[in-house]
């Protein structure tokens, strides 16, 4: 009978896929049995291979002194890699229990990979995503929302209305799916017959059996994505990377309200003004929120409910107000979003207090 | 006429298609140390081994007794010289395991098995797997696919995936298996470099194209001549089943030595094996009905030649290795050619000369028609129990039986079937629905069940053809040696074995199958349902009699008859009723009747009237029905024992005798009956002896 359909098409991976599978997905990963390359070794190792002129498939039928030679790879991580190709059955085990469940695995190899983030992120991008839910969302426009977990009624009925007017300009809809401002805009798009690409922080195994996601999934309205393994509970550190994500994929990001100095929407918010290119239109809700406010202060486009989803004129704005020297002095003192997830990740145990500096707590 | 056990000679052919020197000299050696100096590899043998060592993924397609395990065997010796990880065995057979176990064992090879059978000694071998100690693992897709299993995967080295009897992944094939489905993705899953050997010998043209899409484009395929000449096939035309019996009878012991007849289903096997026990005839019914132990045991009596005959399923299949079994008789005639051609190489592996003889019966299309008809869920069964998935959050199986009004053999393969589609998963014990969008694919499975309704003319030709059957059946399986075999009964113009029959063993198969009665088994727990829970039956019944199966030749014909003209009881059945039940009522000293009672018409008030004035017992109206649906038009367990439940009652005022025979025309679940002679004892009676004219419960699903 043609189980076949499960697995006909795109559902299938590349043959590249499945070697940047094999070596990057912590899927069935043991510290010190099995450690896969981390994204930044992956991504040099990508480079060495497009130098050489092969693609990663080209990878397993090399002999060690190649790898060694052509690649520069030191005896150990050729030794890594073997064990990592030894687990690939094991692991095609897992893979295929996850697209029992509707989750497939797309790397950079894959076209369908979000394009947008290739181009804004480039070698920051993961190798691989989680996902589920049709990719191509990702190819439209959208506007990402970021929060706090804790929101008033007038929070609440802002976002509403700013999701109602991103929608009506064809925008979708880009979250952290968290609860919060990520869970109410998405909620409010889909309610409301919008899209959502959702980077998701936490598991994506219990996301998917929400009914309401589910269903938009079949809907089309929904795609999500992790680059966490779909088992793994919430993460600080994956988190932090998924900001990233978000304002990569999104036009412009609307802030709806940040504490200061502290928090996974000041960290985004920030390291998208630090970053050159920014990825994002850096949008800020004009109200007397304190970390608001110092967005606003450090060159974040100060909207309200007015606003008119012009994304060009808000652009020259911030693009008018990057060369203000007040933003300068603003952003030096302050921690980089990564000095601040290194500073806790260094960490063995974390604390109470570290993870309030991330806004975990 | 080609020698079956030739070596092919080695001396210029092979030298030109090897391509690694050096595997070549390992794999040589290794095959010297086995068999000595002399030995030297079969025909494709050698290159089966390289394909497989230089990360190609291989087919072997060739007759039983080629030597396929010996391809894998050195595979994995060369494989763990290179420091690679263990060789899994994916096989569907459990009888062979043990079998193939010693063989690797004796190569040097340190192997085991991971199987349902394997209990205590389980996670010890799993750990030796995590451990990488283990050369070779041979495993059921079940217990790879189970919970455990799965658990230690990640930590477990794949060195080679070897999966034997590969055409059960292939839709087209012959006996597809659902289990095999979840290895059909993982093979399209696994990186290519990943060594794959698929073995079989039996795919035609069609289902190695399917593997072929499978495996990978550029399997290296090893494919040579099916003919096997120590068989020698003969037909016997014979369509009644009386006939049948008095001719196995007759002439089983013409046959030398030990062997197999294959029925299609479970019931055809027992009720034939009792009666060549009664018989006098040593033998043992074989089939998945029935417990490991039992299972084992007639294996075991069949390995060491202390039973004549097993009367066996397709359960005794694919590669069971006894190679010295004399003869295959098909009681019945299998849906295919493919499947009658891998059942009859289980003869004579070993031995010179054996016989397969193959009969058909009236009885043969209706049971492989249901199979092939039933063999895909419906579309309405299909969206229904995901319609109530998807508005749940998840659900457990029971659930799904008491909100979905299936069949259990249904329900359980729509489960399957869309388990496998991706449509719903399993975790823990509820069912999820999953994103995916349901498609059904009428028009594939409909082309499939259209292709095995030819595969089945096929089969039916074989029977009449005047040539050589042999020659046919290699035909069919698109093997291009495919020549006269010189040993059939068509080729050698006479039968082996006469089909004639005597008088006498004639009648000792009638008087056996008039006397059948078939035995109502109680109900011991409830079932969940809305209004039960699955907690034991405090009033159970004592086993009851049924007269015969509903629609079957004999009484099973007269009940269908007269129910449909809805009529009473012709005197037949009633003097049938009445001989089987006096043994039961003297042995009791059972002196009242009572009777289901019906909405509808009087049948079984009449019957139960007609029985007690012939046995001497007294009629008592003791049960009412209140206005429910017919029990008939309820599907599955959950809601037959719930409506039963909600049905029947005790009538009013009334006085319950100590012992009573209980009597209905149809038996289907037997709730029916369970919940009356509970309510019989709930009002104190003791012991409550339900009898019924036939049974009309479903065969089971799947012909094992």
């Amino acid at each position: 009978m043609r189980w076949q359909t499960a697995v006909k098409g795109k559902m299938v991976m590349n043959e590249n896929s499945k070697v940047i599978t094999t070596l990057c997905s912590y899927i069935g990963a043991e510290k010190g049995k099995i450690d896969p390359l981390e994204p930044k070794e992956w991504g040099i190792l990508a480079e060495n291979l497009r130098n050489q002129g092969m693609q990663p498939v080209d990878l397993p039928g090399l002999s060690d002194a190649d790898m060694k030679s052509k690649l520069q790879l030191t005896d150990q991580k050729i030794h890594q890699i073997h064990r990592l190709f030894d687990r690939a059955p094991s692991l095609t085990f897992e893979i295929d229990k996850l697209a029992g469940r509707g989750i497939q695995i797309i790397t950079r190899a894959d076209k369908e990979y979000p394009r947008i983030l290739k181009s804004k992120l480039g070698s920051k991008c993961p190798p691989l995503f989680y996902t589920a839910g049709d990719l191509s969302l990702c190819n439209h426009k959208g506007i990402g929302f970021s929060g706090s977990r804790k929101v008033t009624g007038e929070d609440l009925e802002f976002t509403k209305k700013m999701v109602a007017k991103v929608q009506n300009a064809g925008y979708g809809v880009v979250t952290g799916g968290a609860k919060g401002i990520d869970q109410i805009s998405m909620q409010e798009a889909l309610t409301t017959g919008g899209f959502v690409i959702c980077y998701v922080a936490d598991s994506m195994l219990k996301k998917i059996k929400d009914q309401l996601i589910l269903k938009e999934i079949m809907n089309g309205r929904i795609v999500l994505l992790s680059a966490s393994k779909p088992d793994a509970g919430f993460n600080v550190g994956m988190a932090m990377m998924r900001n990233k994500y978000i304002y990569a994929q999104s036009d412009a990001t609307i802030v709806i309200r940040s504490d200061e100095g502290k928090g996974g929407t000041w960290a985004g918010a920030t390291e998208n003004l630090k970053a050159d290119p920014i990825w994002s239109v850096p949008l800020c809700w004009d109200q007397q929120y304190d970390g608001n406010q110092a967005l606003i202060r450090m060159g974040c486009i100060a909207i309200d409910e007015n606003w008119d989803v012009d994304l060009k004129t808000a652009n020259m704005k911030f693009r008018a107000g990057y060369c203000a020297e007040e933003m300068s002095e603003k952003v030096v003192p302050l921690m980089s979003a990564d000095h601040q997830f290194k500073s806790v990740m260094d960490q063995k145990d974390y604390t109470g207090e570290q993870l309030s500096i991330v806004g975990i707590l | 006429m080609k020698d079956e056990n030739s070596y092919y000679s080695i001396k210029e052919s092979i030298h030109d298609r090897v391509q690694d020197q050096v595997i070549f000299n390992e794999a040589n050696e290794i095959l010297k140390d086995l068999y000595g100096t002399n030995a030297e590899f079969r025909e494709g043998q050698y290159e089966a081994i390289e394909a497989t060592i230089l990360h190609n993924r291989t087919l072997v397609v060739q007759k039983t007794g080629w030597g396929k395990s010996l391809v894998y065997f050195i595979c994995t010796r060369l494989l763990r010289d290179r420091g690679r990880g263990v060789t899994m065995v994916v096989s569907p057979l459990l009888a062979l395991m043990d079998n193939q176990l010693s063989a690797a064992t004796s190569m040097g090879l340190k192997s085991d098995i991971l199987n349902s059978r394997v209990k205590d000694r389980r996670v010890e071998i799993i750990e030796e797997l995590k451990n990488d100690e283990l050369d070779m693992i041979f495993v059921t897709p079940e217990t790879l696919f189970s919970e455990d299993v799965q658990e230690a995967l990640p930590n477990i080295r794949i060195g080679l995936f070897v999966i034997d009897e590969v055409h059960c992944i292939s839709d087209w094939g012959h006996d597809f298996r659902l289990q095999y489905g979840n290895l059909y993705k993982i093979l399209q899953r696994l990186p290519m470099n990943v060594p794959v050997l698929g073995t079989t010998a039996t795919a035609n043209d069609r289902v190695i194209e399917d593997l072929r899409h499978q495996m990978g484009d550029d399997l290296f395929i090893s494919r040579g001549p099916l003919s096997r000449t120590s068989l020698a096939i003969q037909i016997v035309h014979l369509e009644k089943k009386n006939e049948r019996y008095a001719w196995i009878l007759q002439h089983i012991h013409e046959l030398p030595g030990s062997g197999i007849i294959y029925c299609l289903t479970q019931r055809d096997c027992d009720y034939l094996a009792d009666f060549m026990k009664t018989n006098g005839i040593l033998v043992r019914a074989y089939h998945s009905g029935l417990s490991e132990e039992q299972q084992m045991e007639a294996e075991e009596l069949f390995r060491t030649n202390k039973i004549k005959v097993l009367v066996a399923t397709i359960k005794m299949g694919m590669g069971y290795d006894k190679g010295d079994i004399t003869f295959v008789i098909h009681y019945q005639c299998p849906s295919n050619i493919v499947s009658y051609y891998q059942q009859i190489g289980r003869a004579g592996r070993s031995i010179a000369k054996a016989y397969a003889i193959l009969m058909h019966g009236k009885e043969d299309d209706e049971i492989v028609n249901y199979f092939i008809d039933t063999a895909f869920p419906t579309e309405k069964e299909c969206k229904e129990i995901l319609g109530n998935l998807r508005n749940s959050d998840g659900m457990r199986y029971y659930d799904i039986t008491s909100a979905v009004n299936m069949r259990k053999g249904r329900m359980d393969k729509a489960l399957m079937f869309m388990e496998n589609e991706g449509y719903i998963y399993k975790e823990k014990s509820k069912y999820y629905a999953t994103p995916k969008k349901f498609i059904y694919d009428r028009e594939h499975y409909e082309s499939v069940t259209d292709m095995r309704r030819q595969e089945r003319e096929q089969m039916i030709a074989l029977t009449h053809i005047k040539s050589c059957y042999s020659r046919f059946i290699t035909e069919c399986l698109d093997d291009p040696w495919a020549e006269n075999c010189g040993q059939c009964a068509a080729c050698r113009g006479k039968n082996f074995i006469s089909t004639e029959i005597s008088p006498e063993s004639m009648k000792i198969a009638n008087t056996y199958l008039e006397r059948l009665v078939f035995p109502i088994e109680p109900r011991k727990r409830w079932i969940k349902s809305n209004v039960t829970s699955s907690t034991m039956i405090k009033f159970q019944n004592q086993r009851g009699i049924c007269l015969s199966r509903y629609g079957d030749p004999g009484y099973g014909e007269l009940v269908k008859r007269d129910k449909y003209n809805n009529r009473n009881f012709c005197a037949e059945l009633i003097g049938k009723s009445v001989e089987v039940l006096k043994p039961l009522i003297w042995e009791h000293g059972i002196r009242y009747i009572t009777y289901v009672p019906s909405r509808r018409n009087r049948m079984v008030a009449q019957l139960a009237e007609e029985i007690a004035s012939r046995c001497n017992l007294r009629v008592l109206n003791l049960l009412e029905k209140s206005q429910a649906p017919q029990q008939k038009i309820m599907e599955n367990s959950s809601h037959q024992c719930e409506n039963a439940y909600t049905s029947f009652h005790m009538k009013k005022g009334v006085k319950v005798p100590k012992k009573i025979l209980l009597i209905d025309d149809i038996v289907d679940s037997r709730w029916t009956l369970t919940v009356c002679g509970y309510r019989l004892m709930e009002h104190g009676c003791e012991e409550v002896y339900p009898f019924a004219l036939a049974d009309s419960s479903e065969r089971k699903d799947g012909n094992e």
